[in-house]
């Protein structure tokens, strides 16, 4: 390296095919010139050339001279090419540069046209790494918040590796042990020099563009250890936009466990090697598969629970809506107690004692008020049985008086005095007065009536006529 | 003592097809009349004969619920069985 690979000397390669002038004859200048373009061509297309940076001219193109402790060549960049320099060359700068050597003919002037230009010292990679890892550290690129999880049972990885690295071997190894049912699809890139950076970034670009159509769940990108200049392509920032903008989770394992290179801050995990990187990706299956066994001893408990819990809850709920179903009854059932109780007080046999009763009550203030009659008619009388002997005899003497004026007055009317004048009185069988001769037959007796006494006789012969003579 | 006659004085609703508080209501109304004092004892005790029907019918009606309450309780034990 920083060597031209060529060994050659002006007049030495002569083309071929060009009409040669006579040997005699001195070149000119233009043939010369051609001479050198033509041998020039036979050169490879593109060289790698170190050295330190001179003359530096900066304004459209950069012009500059490489030079070591023997030699010197110039140098132009054109614009088009200096604008996708990140870290720009200052003079004195170790630089590693790629391009082609041309000759100008008519400034006579054989330069290095520069299509890429990179620090190359060791002190200048380490001061580059630094600044784009504190620039990538304040944007917040190695920020956990960006770190995408790893998928859990990747069924797809994409290693992005080189085809014929240990680490590649190591990954493939670990991956059968671990888990054989996840498929690996290695994408063999460089991971030094030139071409590194843009192989490994397409890689990651194109994976990511067709992940569906790739079926993958995740990239690895790894290599083994090296030489800090080996490794430059992973600190590289073209690496970790790449990885920044990857939709697909990114694990990253880059030389020996000491060195840190950007694209493993940037990704989404970081490994020390690549076995651990893959082991970082595949759960080991027969973990996995405890886990599982785990888990689902787990949810067979907990679902156990759970419907216990339910049942007893279901259960609390029916005995409460019971005891209170109990409890609304229970206040009917007081209720109709109560009315019970109420109506057996009104039992007609209970109405028809009191109604008996009531009987029994008048029947006896009937009693009593008869008694009381009956004692009251008894005073009554009483005091009537003392009064009445002498009212009676007042009466009576009354009466006697009365009898003998009557009797005084029927004396005076009566018979007797009519018969004590001479009058008699004939009275037939039956006692009764015989004033007429009608219904009177002989053979009757009848009794005639004296003052002094009667007399006994039968009729003779009635002559019914005339009156008879007082 | 179930008459199942029912004369003035009473609803005259059959006493079967009576809620619970229907035929609770008309028992206190024919306790109130008969507290009235103003029936003949025939009358009292056709209402008489009436309340006891109704009484009758809220007992039932009483029974009924918690005999469903115990068969409630029996289906739960039964579920809790065929849960184990």
């Amino acid at each position: 390296m920083g060597q031209l690979p060529l060994s050659w000397k002006p007049g030495d390669a002569q083309p071929v095919d060009r009409p040669k002038p006579p040997p005699d004859e001195p070149l000119s200048v233009s043939e010369l010139s051609a001479s050198i373009v033509e041998a020039l061509e036979t050169l490879p297309s593109t060289v790698r050339v170190r050295g330190e940076v001179s003359n530096l001219s900066t304004r459209r193109h950069w012009y500059f001279s490489l030079k070591d402790e023997h030699a010197l060549i110039g140098c132009v960049m054109w614009s088009s090419r200096t604008r996708g320099v990140e870290d720009p060359p200052a003079e004195g700068d170790e630089v590693e540069v790629s391009g082609h050597i041309a000759h100008y003919p008519p400034q006579g002037r054989t330069q290095l046209i520069v299509e890429r230009i990179r620090q190359a010292g060791a002190g200048a990679l380490r001061a580059r790494y630094e600044a784009l890892c504190a620039e990538l550290r304040e944007a917040g690129w190695f920020e956990s918040e960006h770190k995408q999880p790893l998928p859990l049972l990747p069924a797809r990885i994409a290693v992005v590796t080189s085809g014929t690295s240990a680490a590649l071997t190591d990954v493939v190894r670990t991956a059968r042990e671990r888990c054989p049912g996840t498929a690996l699809l290695v994408v063999d890139v460089r991971v030094q020099g030139e071409e590194a950076v843009s192989e490994v970034v397409e890689a990651i670009r194109r994976l990511d563009a067709h992940r569906a159509t790739l079926g993958l769940d995740a990239i690895l990108v790894t290599r083994g250890g090296g030489s800090p200049e080996d490794l430059q392509a992973f600190n590289e920032r073209a690496v970790a936009h790449a990885v920044r903008e990857c939709t697909l989770p990114v694990v990253a394992a880059i030389g020996h466990e000491s060195d840190t290179t950007i694209i493993e801050l940037v990704a989404d995990r970081r490994a020390s090697t690549p076995t651990q990187a893959i082991m970082h990706l595949l759960p080991d299956a027969g973990e996995l598969r405890q886990q599982v066994d785990d888990r689902t001893q787990r949810l067979r408990l907990l679902a156990g629970q759970l419907v216990q819990q339910a049942a007893q809850r279901s259960r609390r709920h029916v005995e409460q809506l019971r005891r209170t179903m109990s409890m609304i009854i229970q206040v009917r059932r007081t209720t109709v107690q109560r009315l019970a109780t109420e109506l057996a007080h009104r039992r007609p046999d209970v109405l028809l004692q009191q109604r008996r009763a009531r009987v029994q009550a008048a029947v006896q203030r009937l009693g009593a008020s008869m008694q009381r009659r009956l004692q009251a008619g008894r005073v009554r009388l009483e005091r009537g049985a003392e009064s009445l002997p002498r009212a009676i005899a007042a009466s009576q003497s009354r009466r006697h008086e009365r009898v003998q004026t009557l009797q005084r007055t029927l004396q005076a009317l009566g018979p007797v005095s009519v018969l004590e004048r001479g009058f008699s009185m004939t009275t037939d069988e039956a006692g009764s007065v015989v004033r007429s001769t009608d219904g009177i037959e002989p053979g009757v007796r009848l009794t005639t009536h004296l003052v002094d006494g009667r007399i006994e006789a039968r009729v003779e012969q009635v002559e019914p006529s005339g009156t008879v003579e007082p | 003592m179930a008459a199942k006659k029912s004369t003035k004085k009473t609803s005259g609703t059959d006493p079967a097809t009576m809620t619970f508080e229907a035929a609770s209501a008309e028992l206190e109304e024919i306790l109130q009349q008969i507290d009235s004092g103003e029936l003949g004892l025939e009358e009292a005790m056709v209402l008489h004969r009436r309340g006891q029907v109704l009484l009758g019918h809220c007992r039932s009606l009483l029974d009924r619920a918690d005999q469903e309450l115990r068969e409630v309780a029996l289906d739960e034990l039964d579920s809790a069985d065929e849960a184990r």
